[in-house]
């Protein structure tokens, strides 16, 4: 039995990272062969450090991703967009603790942190069940524009996630979002890959809705050389709808 | 959730073919079984056919059992068509080798499993009497669920989708999108849902619904529409074209 005094918290963050010395990992894994609750620590600890681990989409380089974080962010207040992997960690890890340790309860009294929101659409993001990862995207869509991570990780889910369900709940939350128009590059490729007729059709409308360049190219496109006839003739309205708002706007 | 090793149980098992759900005695052209099947949700069954019509059915047994036979009439025996792997809590039913012509496959599972079916570019596709949550992706074909219990995640084209939810997990998400053809969902009386439909399309509901109250007004020419059926609840997403959406109550 260990009270919670015992438990050597700041070891198992600096183990995960692997900045122990030797006697001191020796010590703590000393410790952790009879200590149940360090061991479920530790590993949840290790997933989280695997978590921060940015998700890249296909052809989401890590300059694209500070640009998209830049764009999304910047009508917002102080957006915290340059962290260190250490600070990164402290900051899952003393949210991980909390939760573990020291007071369940306190999330519910606060409300929850935009960081443990953000683990938790991850975490199940990364889920093979369709219905987890449709939980993530409901629980990461509050977050979505102001946390990198998670803004990622819905550019991924929305161009590769195997479940047209999951992809048109991505859509949904893009569409919601404060400022969905700074992924409309990402928005505009995935209409590119997409094969499921239904969640093509949600996109096109996606994009009219953005209206910005890329958007309105990505819709040329399908308006040009699109198979469907269907989806040609609803591509050619969103244009033709735009041009109309254009026109009106500068008569 | 990941088949890791593959311990093929191929058993063609006419015993079990005989189960009632698939009494007809016409000849097949493959048939497989997997006993030892544990009912209940924590069991996956999953089914992996293209070009298939396919139909399952929940029994009694505690055994997954598959008949394969052609829509031609040409049903002489062909063994290793069929394959089935149960590993752990999974059971994978597919068809070993591409196929020359569309045919059906019936399907026998336990009551109670998760059940999910992907299916491509094959006639109709029901599910019926398995009491538990239901994941199917399909291509040109309507979909028909009846019995489903937790949720349904339920994407195809080209065909209408019928479904008998017979009661809804609060926490799970659902959705049924189709680019074709009509969303007919049946609910119990006392359903609670909150309901994401795309803005567009016709409603006929038996459910009084009221517009969602406190968020954002809908913008003009917004996507998609929310609606609650009572005071909200189980998230159900609905998505078609060239359709119209009903919902009715379950007598």
């Amino acid at each position: 039995m260990h009270d919670e005094r015992s438990h050597p918290l700041d070891a198992l963050v600096l183990d995960v990272y692997d900045e122990l010395s030797a006697e001191a990992r020796r010590a703590l894994h000393s410790h952790l062969s009879d200590c149940d609750s360090c061991r479920e620590a530790r590993r949840t600890l290790a997933s989280a450090r695997d978590l921060v681990a940015v998700p890249r989409a296909p052809g989401l380089d890590e300059a694209r991703v500070e640009e998209l974080v830049r764009r999304a962010t910047q009508a917002r207040p102080a957006p915290r967009t340059r962290r260190t992997w250490l600070v990164i960690g402290g900051a899952v890890a003393a949210t991980l603790i909390a939760a573990i340790y020291l007071v369940p309860s306190r999330s519910e009294k606060h409300g929850d942190s935009s960081d443990a929101r953000a683990i938790n659409s991850l975490t199940l993001l990364e889920q093979p069940a369709s219905q987890q990862r449709l939980r993530g995207i409901m629980e990461g869509r509050p977050v979505l524009t102001a946390d990198r991570r998670v803004s990622a990780a819905f550019v991924r889910t929305l161009r590769t996630d195997p479940s047209p369900n999951v992809r048109l709940a991505a859509i949904d939350a893009f569409e919601s979002a404060p400022s969905a128009s700074a992924f409309d590059m990402e928005i505009s490729a995935a209409l590119a890959d997409e094969r499921s007729p239904a969640v093509r059709r949600a996109l096109i409308d996606l994009l009219e809705a953005l209206g910005s360049p890329p958007a309105r190219r990505a819709l040329e496109q399908v308006q040009r050389a699109d198979p469907d006839a269907s989806l040609r003739a609803r591509a050619s309205a969103a244009l033709t709808r735009l041009a109309r708002g254009d026109a009106d706007a500068h008569p | 959730m990941r088949i890791r090793s593959h311990s093929m149980l191929s058993v063609a098992c006419a015993s079990l073919l005989c189960a009632p759900a698939m009494s007809a005695q016409e000849p097949a052209v493959d048939t497989v079984a997997v006993r030892n099947v544990a009912p209940g949700p924590r069991t996956l069954v999953i089914v992996r056919a293209a070009d298939a019509s396919i139909h399952v059915v929940g029994a009694a047994e505690s055994a997954v059992a598959a008949r394969m036979r052609r829509t031609s009439g040409d049903n002489r025996a062909e063994p290793g068509t069929l394959r089935a792997d149960h590993n752990a809590d999974t059971v994978l039913v597919t068809v070993a080798r591409p196929q020359r012509a569309p045919f059906v496959l019936d399907v026998s599972v336990p009551r109670g499993v998760a059940l999910r079916i992907e299916g491509a570019n094959g006639g109709p596709v029901s599910v019926e009497r398995v009491g538990g949550p239901v994941e199917l992706t399909h291509s040109n074909g309507k979909v028909t669920l009846a019995n489903v219990v937790g949720y349904a995640l339920v994407a195809t084209s080209n065909g209408g989708i019928t479904a008998q939810l017979d009661s809804l997990d609060r926490n799970a998400a659902s959705s049924f999108i189709t680019s074709n053809g009509n969303v007919v969902l049946t609910m119990p009386a006392n359903v609670r849902a909150t309901l994401t439909i795309d803005a567009q399309l016709p409603i006929e509901s038996d459910f009084p619904l009221r517009a969602e109250m406190g968020g954002p007004a809908p913008r003009v020419g917004a996507r998609v529409i929310t609606e609650h059926i009572r005071e909200g609840g189980s998230a159900i997403r609905i998505s078609t074209d060239n359709g119209v959406v009903r919902l009715e109550v379950r007598r």
